[in-house]
């Protein structure tokens, strides 16, 4: 039994764990923080703590290394790591008391903060101080006494620290993780004590427990206050570290327990001690650095054996150039071009899809890719050669288009990457197609309405223009002509009529509504002239209801009835006709008609599309003026003539001036 | 120069044949009241010169240009109209004479000379295609057909005759009771009445789609028309117009 060799193995071994850990971790701190550096908003006691941390972690592995190696205590690199280490320790209460100093609250506590940080350094130069003298062997004091000094004093610090936080002011997420901070600075300060004064034995597989994880814990706990921008990662890969680092130490415990003791028991070798302390290194380094490493590799894995193609940049290429197209084809040849180029396919094509074939295979339709074998009957059909992949492409709620595919020769075999990025591809040619449409929607549906509104003022129109055909005027001046030289009284009577009538149509032009008395008295005086120059063949009958004489019709309603009356019933009737004008109240109705004896509906309707155009031009107005609430019909009139019939609701006519 | 007024209007008439008196050379021959009319004075005095108003009732002024049968020759034709924009414009390109209501006297008299010149030069047939051109393109369609038997003439509605019939170089109209010659050649008539109710069963027949009673097979993929008329008429259809009977009637 060897009871020096057991323990002192156990020492180092569980400080040579501790500190590789602590090393990589305060490592990574520094990286991170330097990093976040850049970036605004980053405190510059970040960056201390971390170089502090990595002072007192690397201090202690180049020692335990040393040491390990049977390197004498007194050599220069000795003395170098082992004072780097407690200038380290020592320095960093600085940092964590400038955090803490910004939570401070009110003039006193401002002030005491103040003076902690001045302690703080002062306290830090004068560990540095002793370190060097004693280097120097100026001053006569162990290695023992200036660790403590430098563990004890920082512990003190912190505790006064603490106590300038206030529960009350202070956010839990600092608050907290500070007294966890200062407990274990509290518990390091025992370890150390139990460690160098009190025990050297006892307990020493569980030393670095106490002396470095409780190092870690303040760590983690620092970055919980102290947040930057790569808190989170640093947290992630830092868990990671201890996580290991905790695993190692427990199988190096193993290994002492077992096999070191029974060697110890014949003989010391040193050798062979630092063979065992170099073997537990480099598992240990190796433990820690899978943690990295299996990243790495699972990337690696997936490059060299599946070379995923790179389809981020062609994806924000393609919904780049999408934006900007307007025609299905235009489209069809950026997708495809999109397709073929990250994925090296030999043929991509759009095509559009028609359900109704049934050959499709049931998954398309449903939306879902499908992969053709060598065999499938399908691929025949298909308007691309060899086509292995049949991405759908849904717009409107269905599948609209296909995207064709066909894998090219260096990359024969379309893995899971690749489909993802063929479907998200058609994505968005789905979702283009989707924004055309509804674009192009809109514009129909405002050339629609344009081409409505335009419809209804070119119907208005007409009306007026109809309303009294400009062949009446010239007629009648042409009769005037003849008679002012063969009858001049009636020249006359026809001149005054002529204007009577023509005054009226312009004093209508301009107004939709008139009297029944107002459109009868015209209609009288418009006839009166026809009667002139049919030469008395035409007589006028005249059956207006009193009551209806103030309703409101709309003006020169009837006179393109009477016209057609004129035209097509009286006009090639030989001998005498009649025409018979009508208005009369029916309930809520206004009935107003025209009726003549003459050829009938079946000459007119067969021959003319003028008199159609002057029934449809008076529905027209009255669709216009009533909506749905007016008709106008023509139907043949027993014993021969027609009867024009309007049907509007009753209303008063609006007073003219 | 003999000639025919053809206005509806009583004052019109007697007030052109004033303006006329003061040109002796014109003779006015007679005067036609409607379309009808005037075709059958064409016919009857075959004047050198027509005044000829387009808007009439019956048959309007182009119409009865294109009534006038073949052996009759066209006279000369001053047109007179109110009003009718795409009318002038049909005259003016081709030259014709024309003269607007209420006649002016200057204007009449430069129809006058026009109409004397070209009597002189002797039956310029140019003029009358010319007429015969623009009464045919502003007036495309002809909605009542003169339809003669012996020495009457009377007008029928397209929708009234069940077909037309070549025969004899003499194109016949049949009616419900009677039967009809017409002056129209039959494509004409196919061109000038509406597509959707006349169909060329064969060369020489024109018939009325709303007058077939009964369609029947008849012998390879041809069509027996029975016609609706008092003896059940029956028309062959062509092999080749059988095609095209199967597509404007569809399941047939």
């Amino acid at each position: 039994m060897h009871p020096h060799a057991l323990t002192l193995g156990s020492f180092y071994t569980g400080n040579l764990i501790a500190f590789t850990t602590g090393v990589l971790v305060t490592s990574l701190l520094l990286i991170l923080t330097l990093r976040a550096a850049k970036l605004p908003g980053t405190p510059l006691s970040n960056i201390l703590f971390a170089c502090c941390a990595l002072c007192w972690s690397a201090g202690g592995l180049a020692r335990t290394v040393a040491v390990a190696s049977d390197i004498s205590h007194s050599t220069f690199l000795v003395r170098f790591a082992w004072s780097l280490q407690y200038v380290g320790a020592a320095a960093i209460p600085i940092p964590i008391l400038a955090v803490w100093s910004t939570y401070a609250a009110g003039e006193s506590r401002q002030r005491a903060a103040r003076i902690l940080r001045a302690v703080a350094l002062a306290n830090a130069i004068v560990v540095v101080a002793l370190l060097i003298f004693r280097s120097a062997a100026l001053v006569p004091i162990g290695i023992a006494s200036t660790e403590n000094i430098a563990t004890f004093s920082a512990t003190i610090l912190l505790l006064c620290g603490v106590a300038l936080l206030r529960r009350a002011s202070t956010p839990g997420a600092v608050y907290y993780p500070s007294l966890a901070m200062v407990i274990a600075a509290i518990g390091a300060s025992i370890a150390t004590i139990l460690r160098v004064h009190l025990a050297p034995d006892a307990g020493a597989g569980l030393n670095f427990l106490g002396s470095h994880l409780v190092l870690l814990i303040a760590l983690c706990a620092f970055f919980l206050f102290a947040r930057f921008r790569y808190a989170d990662v640093f947290v992630r890969y830092g868990i990671r570290i201890l996580l290991v680092g905790f695993l190692t130490a427990i199988f190096a415990n193993g290994i002492n327990g077992v096999h070191i003791q029974q060697l110890a028991n014949h003989a010391p070798p040193t050798a062979f001690t630092i063979h065992m302390f170099s073997l537990v290194a480099i598992a240990n380094g190796l433990l820690l650095g899978f943690s990295f490493l299996d990243d790495g590799l699972s990337k690696l894995v997936n490059r060299w054996l599946f070379r995923p193609a790179d389809t981020r940049a062609a994806a924000r290429e393609l919904s780049r150039t999408l934006a900007g197209l307007e025609t299905e084809s235009d489209i069809a040849a950026a997708v495809e071009t999109a397709a073929r180029g990250p994925l090296d396919l030999s043929q991509a094509r759009l095509v559009s899809f028609a359900k109704d074939a049934a050959a499709w295979p049931h998954g398309l339709v449903e939306g879902e890719i499908v992969e053709l074998s060598i065999n499938d009957p399908l691929r025949k059909s298909l308007p691309v050669p060899n086509a292995e992949v049949l991405v759908p492409v849904s717009s409107d709620g269905r599948v609209t288009h296909l995207l064709l595919a066909t894998p090219g020769p260096s990359r024969p075999g379309l893995v899971l990457h690749d489909l993802n990025f063929l479907r998200m591809v058609a994505a968005q040619a789905g979702n283009r197609f989707d924004t055309l449409r509804r674009e192009q929607e809109a514009i129909e549906r405002e050339s629609r309405e344009a081409l409505l509104q335009q419809q209804v003022t070119e119907a208005e129109l007409r009306a007026l223009r109809a309303q009294i055909h400009p062949h009446f005027l010239f007629n009648s001046l042409n009769t005037i002509a003849d008679l002012v030289v063969r009858d001049p009284v009636k020249a006359e009577t026809m001149t005054l009529r002529l204007a009577r009538a023509f005054r009226h149509v312009l004093k209508n032009a301009s107004r939709s509504l008139t009297s029944v008395r107002e459109e009868m008295e015209f209609l009288r005086t418009y006839l009166a002239i026809e009667e002139v120059r049919f030469s008395d063949r035409l007589t006028v009958e005249f059956d207006i209801d009193a009551e209806v004489e103030g309703d409101a019709v709309p003006s020169l309603i009837l006179q393109p009835l009477v016209e057609n009356a004129m035209k097509h019933g009286l006009g090639p009737k030989p001998g005498p006709g009649t025409l018979r004008i009508a208005a009369h109240a029916e309930g809520p109705m206004l009935r107003l008609q025209v009726e003549d004896d003459g050829m009938g509906l079946g000459s007119a309707a067969a021959s003319a599309s003028s008199n159609g155009l002057g029934v449809a031009n008076v529905a027209n107005r009255l669709q216009t003026l009533y909506q749905n609430q007016a008709s106008v019909m023509l139907e043949a009139r027993e014993g021969g003539g027609t009867c024009a019939t309007i049907l509007l609701p009753r209303g008063e006519a609006p007073k003219h001036p | 120069m003999r000639s025919l007024i053809v206005d509806d209007e009583e004052s019109a008439r007697t007030r052109l044949r004033r303006l006329l008196a003061a040109h002796p050379e014109i003779e006015v021959i007679g005067e036609a009241r409607d379309g009808l009319e005037a075709v059958r004075q064409i016919e009857e005095q075959k004047p050198a010169l027509l005044f000829l108003d387009i808007e009439m009732p019956g048959l309007t002024g182009f119409e009865v240009l294109r009534s006038v049968p073949e052996n009759v020759p066209m006279p000369l034709v001053v047109f007179i109209t109110g009003y009718d924009e795409h009318a002038l414009a049909a005259f003016e390109a081709n030259a014709l004479a024309y003269l607007l209501k209420p006649v002016e006297p200057e204007r009449l008299a430069h129809a006058v000379r026009r109409a004397q010149a070209l009597h002189a030069a002797d039956d310029d047939p140019t003029e009358r295609q010319r007429v015969l051109k623009v009464a045919r393109e502003s007036q495309p369609m002809l909605r009542q057909i003169v339809c003669r038997k012996r020495d009457r003439a009377v007008l029928l509605p397209p929708d009234q005759i069940l077909w037309f019939r070549m025969d004899d170089g003499i194109v016949k109209a049949r009616s419900a009771a009677d039967a009809f010659w017409v002056n129209h050649s039959l494509s004409e008539l196919e061109s000038a009445l509406p597509a959707e109710m006349f169909f060329r069963a064969r060369r020489e027949v024109l018939v009325n789609l709303s007058k077939i009673k009964e369609i029947r097979p008849y012998f390879k993929s041809g069509f027996l028309l029975i016609m609706a008329d008092a003896e059940a008429t029956e028309i062959a259809v062509s092999e080749r117009q059988a095609k095209v009977l199967r597509q404007r009637i569809p399941g047939l």
